[in-house]
């Protein structure tokens, strides 16, 4: 492999990985969470707290559910739909950007979410961070 | 004209719909929200021999593409006036018993949460008798065409009138989920022989499950109890049968490896022609939006009562692909090499309308959408 070749396909990988630091937020009052804790709202195991999700039009609901559980969408979706046709859960609501998402949480102290690292404001408070 | 155009726009905004909209939260108002789903499928038999159905189906596919074996749709609704307090009611559309195409409302019931996972419903709900009951009907959740016939299609009894209540109980990323029902079976129908039409009803129907889900596997044991009562043409044929219906079942779901199995065990004291044995084992590998994947499922009803009720034995080998190409819709390819026995009840069996001199084999191939919103 020739150098400029070997350099793009390096930097093609990287790129991704790069821009994309998912945090999960919550109300200023919620205490930090394990990523398994954050795994069983989002999936729908637990109702101890209300997830909020992103449209999927969004590139950062792939990136959250690859890093959170290494799942893609469609796995998610089915997982989803055996929850919903079970009556055990209701799908989280979808919002359309973070600052929905942070208005959300800063009002509802059950409520979580997620957005990009560099949208984190003093109305919300980091839980975890997804690497 | 007019009106062809208005059809193919409301099915052009349908298809639009269904292929852009997540599973997701569709509301209406603050307190009521509702999903669909369903399947278009069609199946065809390598022979006109013997008719290939699904339990409760008495007309099935032969060398004719059948779209009615395997199509269905559903729609579920749930108003949720508190965290605490939801009711829940799906419809389903599909090919039955009788009336053939028609709908029914397969579950109504009234959910309350007191503490987080703890929940006690009552109504009209699915029995919980396997590892996939109540999203069976939702092609979308699972990997498979249809659920193994072998396992599924012995049970009489898909809804019950009654209550249940769940525990929820998590370790870290594990938990453990207990349950137990109490009520009675809606009753079903089924074909004693052409033209006859027989119906079952449980009395006394209790249940218990339990699963464990440890993050990359789930494994659920299951009993329900009943007292029988079979009726033909109106008349009271049997009743207080003891009716003890068993399974044992996982999944596993790590990397791009799925696997799933179950084990089921039908009694019914009184008669062994009701008895029944079955099992099957999925495995599949994930590559990318393509899940490649084979089937093994084998039944039997065993043979007593001195030589007087035969031993009658069924497998089913399958391989089939499901692909995830569009959101929330999926499409799906199965070949089923069915080897069965013919005759109808009580014996669930995977042909009817049988010809003279039919061999009770066939290869069947099914092509599915599925679809939720």
């Amino acid at each position: 492999m020739n150098k400029p070749i070997a350099i793009l396909t390096a930097s093609l990988m990287l790129a991704p990985m790069a821009h994309a630091e998912v945090v999960v937020i919550g109300n200023l009052a919620t205490p930090a969470m394990t990523k398994d804790e954050v795994t069983q709202f989002f999936l729908g195991k637990s109702q101890a707290m209300k997830p909020l999700d992103r449209l999927s039009s969004e590139p950062i609901k792939a990136q959250f559910y690859q890093k959170l559980s290494g799942q893609d969408l469609s796995q998610v979706k089915a997982t989803w739909s055996r929850l919903v046709f079970t009556g055990k859960a209701t799908p989280p609501k979808e919002l359309p950007d973070a600052a929905a998402v942070k208005k959300a949480v800063a009002a509802d102290p059950k409520a979580i979410g997620y957005i990009d690292k560099s949208e984190v404001d003093s109305s919300v408070k980091v839980l975890l961070s997804l690497n | 004209m007019k009106k062809v155009f208005a059809a193919t726009a409301l099915a052009a905004v349908f298809l639009s719909h269904t292929a852009e909209a997540d599973i997701g939260f569709n509301a209406i108002g603050d307190m009521f929200t509702y999903n669909g789903f369903g399947t278009a499928g069609v199946a065809r038999s390598d022979t006109d021999g013997g008719e290939f159905v699904q339990e409760f189906q008495n007309l099935g596919a032969g060398k004719n593409f059948d779209w009615k074996t395997d199509s269905k749709l559903g729609l579920q609704g749930t108003f949720a006036p508190t965290t605490w307090l939801s009711g829940t009611i799906q419809g389903l559309s599909e090919e039955r018993f009788f009336n053939h195409i028609s709908t029914q409302i397969e579950w109504a019931y009234i959910k309350i949460s007191p503490l987080n996972g703890l929940s006690f419903r009552g109504g009209k709900m699915a029995l919980p008798a396997f590892l996939v009951s109540d999203s069976r009907n939702v092609g979308y959740a699972n990997n498979w065409v249809r659920a193994p016939d072998e396992v599924y299609g012995p049970n009489q009894f898909d809804t019950f009138q009654g209550f249940d209540v769940a525990y929820r109980h998590a370790i870290g990323k594990y938990s453990v989920t207990v349950g137990a029902l109490a009520g009675q079976t809606t009753p079903s129908d089924f074909m004693v022989y052409p033209g006859v039409v027989g119906v079952i009803l449980g009395h006394e129907l209790r249940g218990y499950n339990a699963s464990v889900d440890l993050d990359l596997a789930t494994i659920r044991v299951s009993r329900v109890t009943s007292a029988v009562a079979v009726l033909i043409d109106n008349a009271i044929i049997a009743k207080g049968l003891v009716y003890t219906f068993t399974s044992i079942g996982a999944t596993y779901d790590h990397n791009n490896v799925v696997g799933q199995a179950e084990f089921i065990e039908k009694r019914t004291d009184g008669s062994i022609a009701y008895s029944f044995n079955g099992w099957y084992a999925l495995g599949g590998y994930r590559l990318g939006k393509w899940l490649p994947y084979a089937i093994y499922a084998s039944g039997e009803r065993p043979g007593g009562a001195g030589g007087t009720v035969p031993e009658l034995t069924r497998h089913t080998e399958s391989v089939g692909v499901r692909l995830d190409w569009f959101k929330s819709v999926d499409f799906k390819a199965q070949l089923d090499h069915i080897t069965g026995f013919g005759g109808g009840f009580p014996n669930n069996t995977p042909f009817v309308n049988v010809q003279p001199g039919f061999n009770n084999k066939a290869n069947v191939l099914t092509l599915t959408a599925d679809f939720v919103f």
